[in-house]
């Protein structure tokens, strides 16, 4: 007779539920970086917080890996359940993700909980929390805490999903509708012939960059605490700092030479970039979104550094210049200058302008992501063109690659979203009370997950200056803007009236025939 | 000689009746039974009903005493097994009509090899070659490469300011150094080989042999003017118009294309990165007033309708074109199209049956095809009655010109009443199809 235990019950009535089993899986990862979290605060810290730590990352993990083992994936799924998979992980991950905060009283607020919550995971950076009131350098949280709030972005910064991908054994096709849910940019570029080896890929490379970057900043002065979490935060250009002078903090030109490099690469399509190292450069070198990518960088340091203001026109002022630009290009958000009082008005717009761009598609940063600027741009060619010659056929190129019309379409409706959600918010904010550029950075800000804005939530301050209703509409702009809008908004319009399909998927059983 | 030609298409039939001339022996392979009867019934020549693939068929054709195999049928297939059987039977030379473009490219060779095919000829990229020279002629509405290379033949129209008008040929040939000489003169859609009492007429069409340096002198004298090609419109999206568009877009020349099918442009629009893409009917004037067709300088006709093509390079003419050319399939069209206002027409059958006429003469071959003049080149053999004669000595046959000589060091040099010819030399010649033949026995070997 079998022992009956937890786990042979779990399998003995395992159904078929694609988004049980996902979320299960996600439980179990953020659950070890909580777990991650206590052992490091439990050995280097001061605190007890290790015990909410270890309890909520026990429990999510234990939770999770129940979930996954009384579910599997069947071969037939509808592709509302992958998008309702990636939402319902993602809120859920969230919601888990501020219980730490929470538990530990580093706040006592639960909004300001889930939003210190959503912006980590959406890579965004904003933060709500404070300076230590005995030592106004760091913030008002113990080491296991700061750790959590930065694994937080680095979970994010490449995605659950894709990771779970990654580590699933073989998949059947729904493989890379799930990646392109969760992976930033439009394009789901394979690497390989299989969507598991891609993904595995993707993260192996995130890995290696992250651990290659610590290392760098534990070569240039930062002791190792400091070298793991804004490694983390860099690479998945979130920006969470552990110090409220971000990384001005160090003072030390090495250290942010080595962050304008990283958040420049980081900005990069990763595939792109994982063909570089394997030997072929051809694939970036001439990849026009890359050349674009580039020169936005060189323009936007070059008409910086020039309206900036006669005093910043120094070695220093080059270097704060190249540090913002590839800051807010790249979607990462640490500062090193407060641009917001020390800068012209002039050198301030460009860098409102790059706000919303963010990089290139693949990569981890945030924003409408380059390629979708060069396709909208290319659509709007053609339209211009077509005034004048009714019947032109003329397809949208990036460079020289055609773009499908399908996929066109898609990213049209991208852009359309993403103004009228930006554009709303920026209305909704500044209803509420706020000036009016501090309503519009807030809204692109948190749609692009960058972290700054400007005006009253520039990179000297917090975004406790914005009101409520403000707070609350960034943590949905940043949840949609990290998982690119569709998802969500698919999800949502089924929400209301959900199909008793997926609904009995859900919640209900259906027992496995064999 | 024995040459099986397969497939009695334009190309088939077109190259049979020229062999005919030569004193070759013809075979047609062809697997219509309507278009093989009509074809015997023509021409002097042997007609097999079959597949140009079938070895009963290509037996019965003789092949295993055949010299050259001409597989032109528009069909790649058929075209490359009959080359590969021709090789099993020791056919010397297989000229294969290739239309597929991956095939032409490089990596192809070795299939090609295996195949067996000697010389590949490929009707629609020949066509776009030519048209491509045309354009860059400088005004000329022919242009004919000699193997000398700084021998060409213009063909244009003498206008009315032309300063040549109304001239002699001998004073013209005396006042010009002999610099160039006139092949045949075209009056009233009727072809000559003039003597040189022949005057120049406005409105005459002529063929002039000229050393490549003096071409823009002769175009200017002819009263030609030239523009230089920046804006060209192409009707019709079919091969040519593809290859064409190509080339022209990398020559940085601004390029439309008017395709009627949807489907068809959409492709083309994603092949050719810088050509506009237009999708709409080449007849529809509106469109073509639209596209403001007149602001181009060169509009090409390429569409499979020899009507259309001439009907819209007539319209463009009207609306300020300043060159237009036709492509035109019915050969026997390609002698009035120029009351149309058509400048320049040509057929792509033409172009690929002159390549296999090249290779089964081991000579160059240009013909014109508007009548049975020819533009030929020779090599004089040691045992020819022209051996170390002055062409004041020589009498050739009536309707027969010889133009250029070029020795055996290759120096070319016109043709006059001193120029002297010597074995080894290689001949131009200008006549007539029948006085070719009559000259042909002279030439030794």
């Amino acid at each position: 007779m079998r022992k009956l235990t937890l786990r042979t019950i779990a399998k003995s009535k395992q159904r078929p539920n694609l988004i049980l089993h996902v979320l299960g899986l996600t439980l179990v990862l953020v659950g070890g970086a909580l777990l991650l979290s206590a052992l490091v605060e439990l050995t280097v810290g001061d605190t007890q917080d290790w015990v909410p730590l270890l309890a909520i990352g026990a429990t999510s993990t234990i939770v999770g890996y129940f979930l996954q083992e009384a579910t599997y994936i069947s071969e037939r799924i509808a592709r509302i359940e992958v998008f309702a998979a990636v939402t319902i992980s993602w809120v859920v991950m969230s919601l888990i993700g501020s219980l730490p905060y929470l538990l530990t009283k580093t706040f006592t607020r639960f909004d300001n909980a889930l939003f210190e919550s959503i912006s980590g995971l959406s890579t965004t950076g904003a933060t709500v929390l404070q300076a230590n009131p005995d030592n106004p350098i760091i913030f008002d949280a113990s080491k296991g805490i700061l750790l959590w709030r930065s694994l937080s972005q680095w979970i994010g910064g490449m995605g659950v999903i894709v990771l779970i991908v990654a580590i699933l054994p073989a998949l059947g096709n729904w493989g890379m509708g799930l990646l392109q849910a969760e992976a930033p940019g439009p394009t789901g570029e394979r690497l390989t012939p299989r969507v598991r080896h891609t993904a595995r890929k993707l993260w192996v490379f995130y890995l290696g960059f992250t651990v290659a970057v610590s290392f760098a900043y534990l070569a240039a002065g930062m002791d190792f605490y400091e070298a793991a979490t804004h490694g983390l935060t860099t690479v998945s250009t979130g920006g969470f700092s552990i110090y409220t002078k971000s990384m001005g903090h160090f003072d030390s030109a090495l250290i942010e030479w080595i962050a304008i490099s990283a958040m420049f690469i980081a900005g990069a399509s990763f595939s792109l970039l994982y063909k570089l190292i394997f030997g072929k450069p051809g694939p970036l070198l001439r990849s026009i979104e890359f050349r674009v990518y580039c020169l936005v960088v060189l323009v936007a340091v070059s008409l910086t550094f020039l309206t900036a203001g006669a005093q910043h026109q120094t070695a220093d002022g080059l270097r704060n210049a190249f540090f913002s630009v590839t800051s807010i290009v790249s979607t990462t958000g640490y500062g090193t200058v407060d641009f917001v009082n020390d800068w012209t008005f002039q050198a301030q717009s460009v860098l409102f302008f790059l706000l919303p761009l963010g990089g290139m598609a693949g990569s981890t940063s945030g924003g409408v992501k380059l390629v979708r600027v060069l396709t909208v741009g290319s659509f709007a060619r053609r339209e211009i063109m077509n005034q004048l010659h009714p019947g032109l056929k003329r397809p949208i190129r990036i460079g020289k690659i055609v773009v499908d019309n399908s996929v066109a379409s898609q990213v049209l409706g991208f852009f359309i979203l993403t103004l009228a959600i930006f554009g709303g918010g920026a209305l909704l904010i500044s209803l509420s009370g706020e000036p009016l550029l501090t309503a519009f950075s807030a809204s692109a800000t948190s749609l692009g997950n960058v972290g700054p804005g400007f005006e009253e939530i520039g990179p000297s301050n917090d975004f406790t200056q914005i009101n409520p209703i403000g707070r609350a509409f960034s943590m949905v702009a940043m949840l949609l803007g990290r998982l690119e809008i569709y998802p969500i908004i698919v999800a949502l319009t089924r929400l209301p009236r959900p199909s008793r399909r997926l609904w009995r998927r859900i919640t209900t059983s259906r027992i496995q025939a064999s | 000689m024995h040459v099986i030609i397969i497939g009695a298409g334009e190309v088939g039939v077109y190259l049979a009746k020229r062999l005919q001339y030569e004193g070759v022996d013809v075979a047609m392979i062809e697997l219509d039974p309507i278009k093989a009867a009509k074809v015997s019934n023509k021409l002097d020549i042997q007609v097999v009903v079959g597949s140009g693939s079938s070895p009963v068929a290509l037996k019965e054709a003789g092949i295993e005493k055949a010299d050259i195999l001409a597989a032109v049928t528009q069909n790649d297939e058929v075209n490359l097994v009959a080359s590969l059987l021709a090789k099993e039977n020791n056919v010397a030379t297989t000229v294969v009509r290739v239309e597929a473009d991956e095939l032409h490219k490089k990596d192809a060779a070795n299939l090609l090899q295996a195949a067996g095919v000697d010389i590949l000829i490929d009707p629609d990229a020949e066509t776009a070659d030519e048209i491509l020279t045309l354009i860059g002629a400088n005004g000329a509405k022919e242009f004919y490469q000699m193997s000398a290379s700084q021998l060409i033949v213009l063909g244009a129209t003498v206008t009315e300011e032309a300063p040549l008008a109304q001239q002699a040929l001998t004073s013209i040939y005396a006042s010009a150094d002999n610099a160039f000489l006139v092949g045949t003169i075209t009056r009233d859609e009727k072809t000559i080989i003039p003597r040189g009492d022949e005057k120049l007429l406005p409105g005459d069409h002529v063929r002039v042999l000229c050393q490549r340096s003096d071409q823009i002198r002769l175009l200017q004298l002819l009263g030609v003017t030239a523009k230089k090609a920046r804006r060209v419109m192409i009707l019709g999206g079919g091969a040519v118009a593809e290859r064409l568009a190509g080339r022209l877009c990398s020559a940085g020349i601004e390029v439309t294309v008017i395709e009627k099918d949807s489907d068809r442009a959409d492709a083309l629009a994603r092949r050719l990165e810088k050509a506009m893409v237009i999708c709409g009917d080449i007849t529809d004037t509106e469109l073509l007033l639209q596209e403001s067709v007149g602001e181009a300088d060169v509009v090409i006709a390429t569409t499979g309708e020899d009507a259309s093509n001439v009907l819209a390079c007539g319209f463009a003419a009207t609306e300020g074109t300043h060159f237009t050319v036709a492509v035109i399939h019915r050969l026997d069209l390609l002698a009035m199209v120029k009351r149309f206002g058509v400048d320049a027409s040509l057929s792509p059958r033409k172009a690929s049956a002159n390549a296999v006429l090249r290779q089964i003469r081991k000579g160059n071959v240009h013909s014109i095809l508007e009548s049975d003049v020819e533009i030929d080149e020779f090599i004089i053999g040691p045992d020819s009655e022209l051996d170390r004669h002055s062409l004041a000595d020589i009498s050739l046959p009536k309707n027969l010109l010889i133009g250029a000589v070029t020795t055996r060091n290759g120096i070319s040099s016109i043709a006059n009443d001193q120029t002297e010819i010597n074995a080894g030399d290689t001949v131009i010649v200008f006549g007539t199809s029948k006085a070719v033949s009559r000259l042909r026995p002279k030439l030794g070997s």
